[in-house]
């Protein structure tokens, strides 16, 4: 995402690996700016380039950012992306509709594992290409018992299998969540409309929230991620799915960018069965808030009191 | 301040110099060093993908060093304590040592932790007033604080004592006891804080166990001691300091009587895990005997349970115990032990099997190691550097000289 | 001491404090209403995809007629919707094509709204599919809500749904970290 400011030092060519992010990266962002605004050969575009991961790098919290700071945080993201790469990318901040608190419900018994859900989510969401990072699991089970251990996620043959059911499991968006709570930097937290986001730019990849998540929702960018310029899904949110840098967690976001605009989410969407539900819980008159008063419902783990806000079902 | 200058020109001349050993020593650990940031440089270039770690087990060989490294500097108290609160002067000689290996293993431990973080260049977000601190919610944010400010009182402590002796004149109880005292609690808390930052996650039954805590103690005050045993005989061996016979007599009754209460733990713990076989046992059970063709763990948990058993059977017999090698074996064994079965035992097992309950392995990579290996050299020349200089303020050696110019200072910081 | 008993009791209160209130995420749906009915809902019209629609296209002659002329028509249609003794093309199409389908009291009615004939057998399912547990939504949760009627899913003729290739395999990434 980020080229790193150092290029212009040597004449060899250097991938962005070298992008800030590191103690060095500091030192030499710091050295970039002053090596660019004084050196007459840098072009007007390496300048911003670097004035621009600079101001990135020193850039506040995102809740405790005014509504200006946010425009030009957002600016500052698509402007580097352009300078990056040539190509546009269109990033949202929109906040949280009143009166909303997404749900999900997945079907159990419709879910037959095409995983077209998991496409369709790497896609939206500009996931790692390199390492096959998924938000979403599907987990095929042996009908007769529900015990995940003895189920299969990397299945690959026609489904569903004989005997075989199938579930889905991502974030669940947890009314109280675990991995908010133990964040040293609150680089995570959980929105008014009840969406459990990460500020990409404040997580300082300690991964502590991914030793308290018990559903294995959270994802970490080992290396620097890779999506081809022209898989790149340019309508993106600032707390959803712009692009990550590595040494960042990430996770499902119920699609932000898409929700907030009274989409569904890519999963739901995605889904030829029909399995995956979603809507907002505050109002009576929605699928979801139907499917809790007149199906069985359960929810998963549910002693360990996360309050998760996706339930299962079946027929 | 003119004081405190020459103070600091005196350690730096007395650090700076040595016998060939000596200078040999630090050679080795520089050059250890180095190669520890050449390999994290690697890691910043590409990544923690260079690290065994994966999204399934995300902690490894640096977390587990890290707890390691917190109980031995947690330990430091166990030689505080009596010697300064009980008026027991046998302590007295390895106090200042024992703080001067807490504040290396402190020092390492935060290495540690920096080494593991996705980006480190962000860490100014902890800081107050610039960053932004989860406290009191998050654990992490507690054992920041914690391991800071255990660290600021083993150096403080340490320093005015050997800033008075330097001068020549007696520290002031007043001043310091207060503030002692204040780290014999802070050192328990310092520990059992880092043990619940595990086991306050009902995501990792291997962790979320109300005896993690206690266990923690236990162990940190096994492993520490018996790292001091080794380490003044050492200085006794090697330096002229006299470290009395009783101080090592006491402390591996402190070592035997942790170790016993560490073997207790052990086999309750094992009693829970075992008896039902539920599935919050799954760790354990991957750790201890390995699930299908997954058994990585297998080896090093029985090499840790046989060297700390062993060991403990050892001290426990008077008789042995008081021969001296046997006492130095046992503390190398408990060391080594509890080593294998912080840092391989606890936890790496505690991510596996998954929250989905598959089993995905972990080991570290060459990178992790090397890494490691530059910290644990840090560590050592932070010690050394420390007890070079403390050792002759101690003995009356190095003091104030009363007719000090600048052009001393000078002259002995080039020699 | 008592400064340090003080300052630790303080400091627990400070984190019961921090606690958030202990109401569960079932009370606060319950207060923002009860559910009274299911919601309301708008059918995506099938007509528009039907291929062979109207049937006056072909059905311009009395059926036996046809028969004469056109013999191979509709060849492709197995019926293997609870095969045989209980199913048969009357049961749903007419002999006397009008554009539409019957109920089984005779009841004419648009294949736009053939779910009301598939209820008539699927009466659980047409619970669920009115609710929202069963079926497929077109609009955004926001939007009026707009679903896929029972065709717009299951082949009426072959309502079971074949095995197929999922979408992606994750083997691969299981062995890259």
């Amino acid at each position: 995402m980020t080229e790193s400011p150092f290029k212009i030092l040597t004449d060899k060519p250097m991938d962005r690996r070298t992008a800030i992010g590191t103690v060095g990266g500091m030192l030499a962002a710091g050295l970039g700016v002053l090596q660019t605004s004084c050196s007459p050969m840098a072009s007007a575009a390496e300048k911003e380039k670097a004035k621009l991961d600079w101001e990135a790098y020193f850039q506040g919290h995102f809740q405790a950012m005014t509504p200006a700071e946010k425009e030009a945080t957002i600016q500052r993201l698509e402007r580097s992306y352009e300078l990056n790469t040539g190509n546009r990318i269109d990033v949202s901040a929109q906040g949280a509709r009143e009166n909303v608190l997404y749900g999900y419900a997945f079907n159990v018994s419709k879910c037959r594992g095409y995983m077209d859900c998991v496409k369709a989510c790497i896609q939206e969401n500009n996931q790692d290409r390199a390492s096959g990072m998924a938000y979403i699991r599907i987990h095929e089970l042996e009908k007769g018992s529900m015990n995940f251990e003895e189920a299969s996620d990397d299945f690959f043959h026609q489904v569903p299998a004989a005997g075989h059911f199938y579930m889905g499991t991502q974030c669940f968006h947890c009314q109280n969540p675990p991995c908010v709570d133990v964040c040293p930097v609150k680089a995570t937290w959980m929105e008014p409309d009840g969406i459990v986001v990460v500020d990409y730019n404040w997580c300082i990849g300690c991964r502590y929230c991914m030793a308290a998540c018990p559903y294995d929702a959270r994802r970490f960018n080992w290396a620097d991620p890779l999506v081809p310029a022209e898989e790149v899904n340019p309508n993106q949110h600032y707390l959803g799915n712009r692009l990550r840098k590595k040494g960042v967690v990430e996770k499902c976001t119920f699609c932000v960018q898409r929700s907030r605009d009274g989409k569904n989410p890519a999963c739901v969407e995605a889904c030829p069965t029909g399995a995956r539900v979603f809507g907002n819980l505050l109002d009576p008159n929605s699928e979801i808030r139907w499917i809790l008063a007149n199906k069985k419902v359960f929810r998963l783990k549910e002693d360990l009191g996360t309050e998760p806000k996706f339930w299962y079902y079946m027929d | 301040m003119r004081t405190l200058r020459a103070f600091f020109n005196d350690a730096l001349r007395e650090a700076t110099q040595g016998s060939t050993a000596y200078h040999l020593w630090m050679a080795i650990l520089t050059g250890l060093m180095c190669c520890g940031a050449w390999a994290y440089s690697i890691q910043l270039r590409d990544g923690m993908v260079v690290t065994g770690l994966h999204d399934h087990v995300s902690w490894g060989f640096y977390i587990s060093n890290f707890t390691f490294l917190v109980g031995v500097a947690a330990a430091a108290v166990i030689l505080v304590m009596p010697s300064y609160v009980l008026k027991d002067h046998d302590f007295h000689s390895a106090v200042l040592i024992g703080e001067a290996m807490a504040v290396a293993a402190l020092i390492m431990a935060i290495a540690f932790v920096v080494v593991d973080v996705g980006g480190p260049a962000r860490l100014w977000h902890l800081m107050p007033i610039v960053g932004v601190m989860n406290f009191p919610r998050s654990m992490l944010a507690w054992d920041i604080l914690v391991l800071n400010g255990y660290l600021a009182l083993n150096i403080g402590v340490p320093f005015y004592l050997l800033y008075s002796h330097w001068q020549g004149k007696e520290p002031d109880k007043r001043l310091y006891v207060p503030v002692v005292l204040l780290s014999i609690a802070w050192a328990v808390s310092l520990h059992l804080v880092t043990a619940f930052l595990y086991a306050g996650l009902p995501a990792r039954p291997f962790w979320n166990s109300s005896l993690l805590g206690p266990r923690f103690l236990a162990t940190a005050f096994t492993a520490g001691p018996a790292l001091m045993i080794v380490v003044l005989t050492l200085i006794r061996r090697f330096g002229d300091y006299p470290v009395a016979k009783e101080t090592i007599e006491k402390l591996s009754v402190v070592v035997t009587v942790a170790a016993q209460i560490c073997a207790v733990m052990t086999i309750s713990e094992l009693f829970v895990e075992f008896y039902r076989n539920t599935h919050h046992g799954m760790s354990a059970r991957y750790l201890f005997f390995g699930i299908g063709e997954k058994r990585a763990l297998v080896p090093w948990i029985w090499s840790s349970i046989a060297l700390t058993f062993t060991a403990t059977g050892l001290l426990s017999l008077h008789r042995l115990r008081a021969k001296k090698p046997v006492l130095y074996l046992a503390c190398a064994m408990l060391f080594v032990g509890i080593l294998i079965e912080k840092g391989i035992g606890t936890i790496i097992p505690g991510f596996i099997p998954e929250p989905w309950g598959k089993i995905h392995e972990y080991s570290p990579t060459w990178v992790e190691l090397v890494v490691a290996l530059g910290i644990w050299s840090m560590g050592a020349f932070v010690f050394t550097v420390l007890a070079k200089v403390a050792i002759p303020i101690e003995l009356g050696q190095l003091r104030e000289r009363e007719e000090e110019t600048e052009a001393d200072c000078l002259e002995g910081v080039s020699k | 001491m008592r400064a340090l008993v003080l300052a630790a009791i303080l400091l627990l209160a400070a984190c019961g404090g921090d606690h958030k209130p202990h109401t569960t995420l079932l009370a606060t749906l319950q207060q923002s209403g009860h559910v009274e009915g299911p919601p309301a809902l708008q059918v995506d019209p099938r007509t528009p995809h039907l291929t062979k629609y109207p049937c006056a296209k072909c059905h311009d002659k009395p059926l036996p007629v046809l028969k004469q002329t056109k013999p191979a028509a509709h060849w492709e249609i197995k019926l293997l919707h609870a095969p045989g003794v209980i199913t048969e093309c009357k049961t749903c199409h007419s002999e006397t094509p009008t554009e539409s389908l019957h109920l089984l009291n005779g009841k004419e009615i648009s294949f736009d709204s053939s779910h009301e004939l598939c209820a008539q057998c699927h009466s659980k399912q047409a619970a669920d599919w009115r609710g929202g547990a069963h079926g497929k939504r077109m609009s955004g949760w926001a939007a009026d809500r707009r679903v896929l009627n029972c065709t717009g899913c299951h082949n009426s003729h072959q309502p079971r749904l074949s095995p197929r290739w999922p979408a992606l395999s994750r083997m691969q990434a299981e062995e890259t970290p």
